[in-house]
């Protein structure tokens, strides 16, 4: 079957350059906006599993290539246009199909249609990425000799599509990005035909029809939230109104109003609290509950705010000045307000809910921010501490805002809430200064023991030798507020707490000379859990107790900043075996989907790449080169994307926005990769080109040597210059990226090339085994940084990319050996 | 209080149907309501017999077992639901909202502590079960729903199953119902983030509110609130599964 070049380019159709650049662009803006979809429809813990698993579309284009053997050569023209249609037709129909079916994973562990459903979604989504992968994998294995050529514009088209989605998403709602995408897919198609030379009318009444369908089934589309989340429930009440609705970056953000069931926001009030709260406005992101607007009162703050938990603070430190992190809202504002702060400076990530304190609502907030001493920075709370050299009095942070609730985000790395961001807003404090974070609780206790631990981790490290001294923690029947000062809390505070707490009803958890009997006396569990597990982190032994206890309690750090995974794998089967499907409450639902989907991804992906081995039992390449061949496209996938997420969320930190960093990160490793593909088999300007095995070698060199400098240095050097310009933190973000993504895009040509000049049978499964490990590779990596942490994941890419110039050191017959 | 159940009546049916009809039930097929309610009560048993330290006794109390015996949850699930009825899990009802699973509706029911004579508010009717089977319990029942399709749908099942000791009203729970104040017992099956003040005000000395927490598929703890003779407050959380390994050795 192995074809000679000569006889094939004989009647060849030209290389659809353009149109590989088109649907590589639109394929990843897909990606981007599936993403985004999936956020609004569902939840967030399940869209990294089905995006993931929808890539492995470009898994199964390999065993669909390979299927298709010499008919691909044959057949070019049509084919590729044909896929670029399937792309097209396929972006309509998966978001349909998501529209239709009507998922609900907090239904998972209760009904049995609900796996069924997932299945559906996953196919659906899986399609256009088939359609795609079809093109880019046709193109390489039809043009093999320009195989790097290819797979640069690929990987460029990759890049600049992730730029444009993320610029367009700034303005357009994600239902009207699909329009876009709608027109960039049969754009490729057209340009594909003309590029490939396929009859024009076939090619124009093939584009029309698509176009046609295509457009139809985008009308049915509504992007709308699923009926379990929070924002069709608040609209569906009595006398309920969307006020405000506006597409952002970090989601669609909603304001809905009530006057006859009116929004009342209080996490935390006391019990003695007389009165009713005031009526507020309901904020959500992407349709999930994200805080409130509440109003002045007669020109003042409502009496509530000093009923709450998070009221502590106050209390211990007068006419404080503030630094409120990620306030989600005018909550914590009027606080501080209400509380006589002179000064207060808001950090909010989310640009979309900090104009409405600023522009929508600021007559309805008491238009903060038009008072002296108060302003407002839009940026990712932890990069402004850290890059800060102002002093507060209070510095003031809700984990609830901090990346969400337990068992929903336990897969989203955040670095607002590690050790070392803790040892950071440590040093924002005044020497009267206290850090004060509120959280929710959890039967059995979860968030407060995590946040306890690394508050005395952080205190460790920041010279405080005896942690207990500088902590105190307070809390009701569903909140807890943590206080720690850089300086050991004084006999006054504790009475101070003390007498917070008598007042309004509330429990001690951990005091300095704090009684064990202190504990527990309002709020009543079956012992005082609380006071117990904070005192045994916060004293001898902690390690040990860390490590009996059920749920993971480790502090997170920037090596492994996932605060909110509680996840244990010796602890789930208990959960599961609870009666009546009690345990399901206590369970980290997001890390058990994603090691669900771990596990999919491995299953589909060995079936996808074992399938096509049923066609090449027929090829001249013997079994150790196929084996050498799907090492080295496994290897090559999974390190990749290894190092890639890795970066991302490293230079998170340092650009100070995710969204900024996935585009930023992600489109500089695509289109420096697609570079470095491009570069792998230029002569250099030598009479005698190196060979490929050396090109690689030097490749693989270059990798290994800037991961690990970059594992050494890199926080340093983002620790440097996090108080610097937006201009030059990105700067620094492209050079640190550039060498490294120029010698990652050199693996993949280089290898193609070196099973081509063997065999070019193998080359379509090589694409496919390149697609599966990209997928199995971004689902695992998250779960991998959980137990080794970053720099753990990118010295196993390393590792992973060591053998590669093993695998072809010399040259081999066909057969392989 | 009289079952209804759907095959009930069947007029003017051709002749040539109703033997049909009677073939399916002859191959048993279809459990009737009250063997698969009674099945479903056998499992609450068992799971509650799991966790004696919940209600302080080793059983239910017998007149919650009795009303929970009684009360068709079949009528207050949609007609898509309505095989899985008699599951112990929570369904859906639509607008988002759910029945709750049959063993946290026991639990709750058990802690409120109520008699013959108690007048109760229930904050959050959703299907209008939880009230039914207060109702087969309690002397009234006043209950509130915020969503109008829902309230609306609740009312119509409790007067067709012939709940004529509940009240419901579609409107602002918060506030309570001042006209029926006070309660000797309130469930907030809504619950928000934080226990309306007027509903504390509402609670006689001596009652008891329960707030289910957690998602509504999955109930974390149930939180009861007791006002004390002499009008103070204290809460107690209540786990629905037994944690014994799950104590890290303190």
């Amino acid at each position: 079957m192995t074809k000679d070049k000569g006889q094939r380019t004989k009647n060849q159709p030209h290389i659809p350059w353009v149109a590989v650049g088109l649907i590589s662009a639109a394929a990843l803006a897909f990606e981007l906006l599936l993403t985004r979809i999936f956020s609004i429809v569902h939840w967030h813990h399940l869209v990294g599993m089905i995006v993931s698993l929808a890539l492995l579309g470009y898994g199964a284009s390999g065993t669909f290539l390979t299927l298709l053997g010499e008919r691909l050569h044959r057949h070019f023209a049509a084919l590729f246009v044909a896929n670029a249609l399937v792309f097209t037709l396929g972006t309509g129909a998966a978001v349909w199909v998501i529209d239709l079916v009507p998922l609900n994973p907090l239904e998972l562990p209760w009904d049995r249609r609900q796996p069924f459903y997932l299945m559906a979604v996953y196919a659906a989504a899986a399609v256009p990425f088939l359609g795609a992968a079809n093109c880019i994998g046709m193109a390489l294995v039809a043009f093999a000799g320009r195989g790097h050529r290819i797979y640069a514009v690929d990987l460029a088209g990759a890049g600049l599509g992730v730029v444009a989605v993320t610029a367009v998403l700034w303005l357009w709602h994600p239902a009207h990005v699909l329009w876009l995408l709608y027109g960039v897919g049969l754009a490729a198609a057209l340009a594909g035909g003309l590029e490939t030379g396929l009859n024009r009318a076939a090619l124009t009444a093939s584009v029309a029809i698509t176009g046609l369908v295509t457009a139809a089934l985008l009308g049915l589309v509504e992007v709308d939230n699923a009926p379990y989340k929070a924002l069709p429930q608040a609209t569906a009440t009595l006398g309920a109104r969307v006020e405000l609705e506006r597409p952002g970056p970090l989601g669609i953000v909603t304001v809905v109003a009530n006057d006859r069931v009116p929004f009342r926001h209080a996490p935390g009030l006391s019990l003695t609290h007389p009165g009713p709260t005031v009526p507020q406005r309901a904020l959500f992101v992407d349709g999930e509950g994200a805080g409130s607007l509440t109003p002045l009162d007669e020109g003042r703050p409502p009496a509530f705010l000093d009923h709450l938990v998070s009221t502590l603070p106050y209390r211990l430190v007068d006419e404080p000045r503030v630094l409120l992190l990620g306030p989600a809202g005018n909550h914590d504002l009027l606080q501080a307000m209400a509380h006589g702060a002179p000064a207060v400076t808001a950090v909010e990530p989310n640009p979309g809910l900090a104009r409405l304190l600023t522009a929508d609502y600021a007559a309805y907030t008491g238009d903060m921010f038009a008072r002296p001493r108060h302003r407002l920075a839009v940026t990712e709370p932890r990069t402004y501490a850290q890059g800060s050299h102002e002093t507060y009095d209070l510095v003031v942070m809700d984990l609830g805002n901090a990346g969400g609730v337990g068992g929903l985000q336990s897969q989203k790395a955040s670095f607002r809430i590690t050790t070392e961001a803790l040892e950071a807003y440590l040093g924002r404090l005044s020497p009267r200064g206290l850090l004060a974070i509120s959280g929710s609780l959890q039967q059995p206790p979860r968030e407060s023991l995590k946040l306890a631990a690394t508050a005395r981790d952080a205190l460790l490290a920041a010279g405080h030798p005896e942690p207990a001294r500088h902590l105190a923690m307070v809390r009701n029947w569903q909140r807890f507020v943590m206080v720690v000062g850089t300086r050991p809390l004084s006999a006054a505070t504790g009475d101070a707490v003390r007498r917070f707490c008598a007042g309004h009803g509330f429990d001690l958890v951990a005091l300095p000379g704090m009684e064990r009997d202190e504990a527990n006396r309002h709020h009543v569990l079956d012992g005082p859990r609380y006071h117990d597990g904070v005192n045994r982190l916060l004293g001898p032994g902690a390690e040990a107790f860390a490590e009996a206890y059920p749920f993971a309690i480790t502090p997170a750090t920037d090596d492994r900043p996932f605060f909110f995974r509680f996840s244990r794998w010796d602890n789930a089967a208990d959960l599961f075996n609870l009666p009546a499907g009690t345990g399901f409450a206590h369970m980290d639902w997001a890390y058990w989907m994603a090691v669900a989907a771990l596990l999919q991804a491995l299953v589909l992906a060995l079936a996808l790449i074992l399938l096509p081995l049923v066609v090449l039992r027929r090829s001249r390449a013997g079994a150790g080169l196929k084996l050498r061949t799907a090492a080295y496209f496994a290897c090559v996938g999974l390190a990749f994307l290894f190092v890639e997420i890795a970066f991302i969320q490293h230079l998170q930190l340092l650009l100070g926005h995710p969204v900024h960093a996935t585009a930023v990160v992600l489109a500089g490793f695509l289109v420096w990769a697609g570079l470095g593909s491009y570069l792998s088999r230029q002569p250099l300007g030598r009479r005698r080109p190196p060979s490929l095995p050396l090109r690689l070698a030097v490749a693989v060199a270059v990798i290994a040597l800037l991961a690990v400098a970059y594992i050494l240095w890199m926080p340093a050097l983002v620790g440097a210059v996090l108080g610097e310009s937006f201009a030059l933190r990105l700067g620094v973000a492209m050079a640190l990226i550039a060498p490294l993504a120029l010698a990652m895009g050199m693996p993949f040509p280089l290898g193609l090339a070196l099973v081509e000049e063997r065999s070019t049978d193998l080359l379509p499964w090589a694409w496919g085994i390149n697609g599966c490990a990209s997928v199995v590779s971004a689902i695992a990596a998250t779960l991998l940084a959980m137990e080794i942490g970053f720099s753990g994941l990118v010295m196993l890419a390393v590792l992973l990319y060591l053998p590669l110039p093993l695998l072809f050191r010399r040259r081999v017959s066909a057969t392989g050996t | 209080m009289i079952e209804r159940i759907p095959s009930r009546g069947i007029p003017n049916m051709p002749s040539i149907i109703l033997p049909v009809l009677c073939c399916f039930a002859l191959t048993g097929t279809a459990a009737e309501p009250s063997d698969e309610r009674e099945g479903l009560m056998e499992e609450v048993r068992r799971d509650i017999a799991t966790l004696p330290e919940m209600l302080d006794e080793e059983r239910l109390d017998p007149r919650v077992d009795e009303a929970m015996s009684r009360v068709p949850r079949h009528e207050f699930v949609p007609p898509e639901a309505r095989d899985r009825a008699y599951a112990n899990r929570p369904l859906p009802i639509g607008h988002g909202q759910t029945i709750s699973q049959p063993l946290i509706v026991a639990l709750m029911t058990d802690l409120l502590n109520i008699d013959g004579d108690s007048r109760v508010f229930e904050l959050g009717t959703g299907s209008g079960y939880q009230a039914a089977v207060l109702a087969e319990i309690a002397a009234e029942v006043y209950t509130v729903e915020i969503i109008p399709e829902l309230g609306q749908r609740a009312r119509e099942t409790l007067q067709d199953l012939g709940y004529d000791n509940v009240t419901v009203k579609v409107g602002d729970g918060y506030h309570g119902w001042p006209d029926h104040a006070p309660f000797d017992a309130i469930i907030v099956t809504a619950a928000g983030d934080h226990i309306p003040p007027p509903l504390i005000r509402q609670l006689k000395p001596g009652g008891h509110m329960v707030i289910p927490v957690g998602n509504r598929y999955a109930t974390q703890q149930l939180m009861v609130v007791t006002k004390e003779e002499d009008g103070s407050v204290r809460t107690r959380s209540v786990l629905p599964v037994r944690f014994v390994p799950i104590t890290g050795g303190h």
